[in-house]
């Protein structure tokens, strides 16, 4: 190939490899996604041949990521002004804005027809649905106009187990609502708890988030209600018959130290914040450990 | 952002930064070409299972 090949029309100063691709996609975020996903598969009751189960994770992971990508094109506006997101690829100038759109789009489209042929329609619907949900409802329409834009957003994070558990058995349930529930009444205290410590970010972006426009005092009553109705939700899984006792009794006490460093953070005046930066590293753990118990109960009921 | 930007500055093409440019398009073209053979793999084999009544 000659060089003149390689001379692009544009100045393009430092092209993007796969590894800024990749970062496009949220990998963390991903990880969470796809996990709870699992956990939705493991506790629907039927079964899914072994490789079906695999393409339908591999859909939810790259639908999740597409949905990330479409969500950095959108906010690279916003992103560029806050320190934590400053060095996504768009807004640090790696990947083209138009690019990075190309990439999500299609990716959503290869994800959602790939697990409607492959798995089955409901569970493709549902993941069309999410990302649709994330980047127009939340995205486009919420983040900038509402404080309560984690609150109604937070229902596309929710999806996964829903996802999952649709490929397995075909439908949605009462059980797999319940685990939707778990994750929405999660995320608001879940987010809560990073915008107090980082509010003086999303001011300076323009983000509305609740401590920002009502005030942290006001913010961490609203995390502790948050925590006292998933108290009793998290456990419930136990009660349908989806998971055994011992989910339930481990989902309950997550739940009650979950309270407690809610009411923590309530007394925390001191404007450091520290008992919310301790709140949002728990709230991630409460959440990947009641998945978790929700995946050892469904493996030990397989293996018994 | 000079991605794409035809008003965004101009670059000098050294010899370095051509090989960087080439040596990460290789790159890209490599994994989108990994990805399009893992993808009709997986095609395959699901159009086999699901033929299967799996």
């Amino acid at each position: 190939m000659s060089d003149a090949s390689i001379q692009p029309e544009h100045a393009v100063t430092d092209p993007a490899g796969v590894r800024e691709f990749l970062d496009l996609l949220k990998p963390r975020v991903m990880t969470l996604v796809v996990f709870t996903a699992v956990a939705g598969m493991v506790a629907a009751p039927g079964e899914v041949h072994p490789v079906l189960a695999v393409v339908a994770i591999l859909c939810v992971a790259v639908g999740a990521g597409a949905a990330g990508a479409i969500n950095m094109w959108y906010d690279r506006d916003i992103d560029a002004v806050m320190r934590r997101t400053a060095r996504r690829p768009i807004p640090a100038g790696r990947i083209a804005p138009q690019e990075g759109l190309a990439f999500g789009l299609v990716l959503s489209l290869f994800a959602v027809m790939t697990m409607g042929l492959a798995v089955n329609w409901t569970a493709a619907g549902l993941l069309a649905g999410a990302n649709a949900f994330y980047v127009l409802v939340y995205t486009m329409w919420l983040k900038r106009r509402t404080p309560q834009n984690i609150v109604i957003g937070g229902a596309a994070g929710a999806f996964p187990p829903m996802i999952g558990w649709a490929a397995v058995t075909g439908g949605v349930s009462v059980d797999s609502l319940v685990l939707f529930a778990l994750i929405f009444l999660w995320t608001p205290p879940h987010f809560w708890a990073l915008s107090l410590y980082t509010d003086g970010e999303y001011s300076r972006a323009g983000v509305p988030m609740l401590p920002v426009v009502a005030g942290r005092r006001a913010t961490k009553w609203q995390m502790l209600v948050y925590t006292l109705v998933l108290l009793p939700l998290a456990p419930a899984p136990a009660l349908l018959g989806t998971a055994g006792p011992l989910y339930g009794a481990v989902a309950a006490v997550l739940g009650g130290i979950f309270v407690v460093s809610a009411v923590r953070v309530l007394q925390d005046t001191d404007g450091r914040e520290r008992a919310a930066r301790q709140m949002f590293g728990y709230s991630i753990l409460y959440l990947f450990l009641v998945f978790a118990m929700l995946i050892l109960d469904g493996a030990a009921v397989v293996a018994a | 952002m000079a991605h794409g930007d035809p008003d965004g500055p101009q670059v000098e093409w050294t010899k370095e930064k051509r090989e960087e440019f080439r040596r990460k398009r290789r790159g890209r073209n490599w994994a989108l070409l990994a990805v399009l053979a893992a993808f009709v793999i997986v095609v395959y084999i699901v159009a086999l299972i699901r033929m299967g009544g799996g």
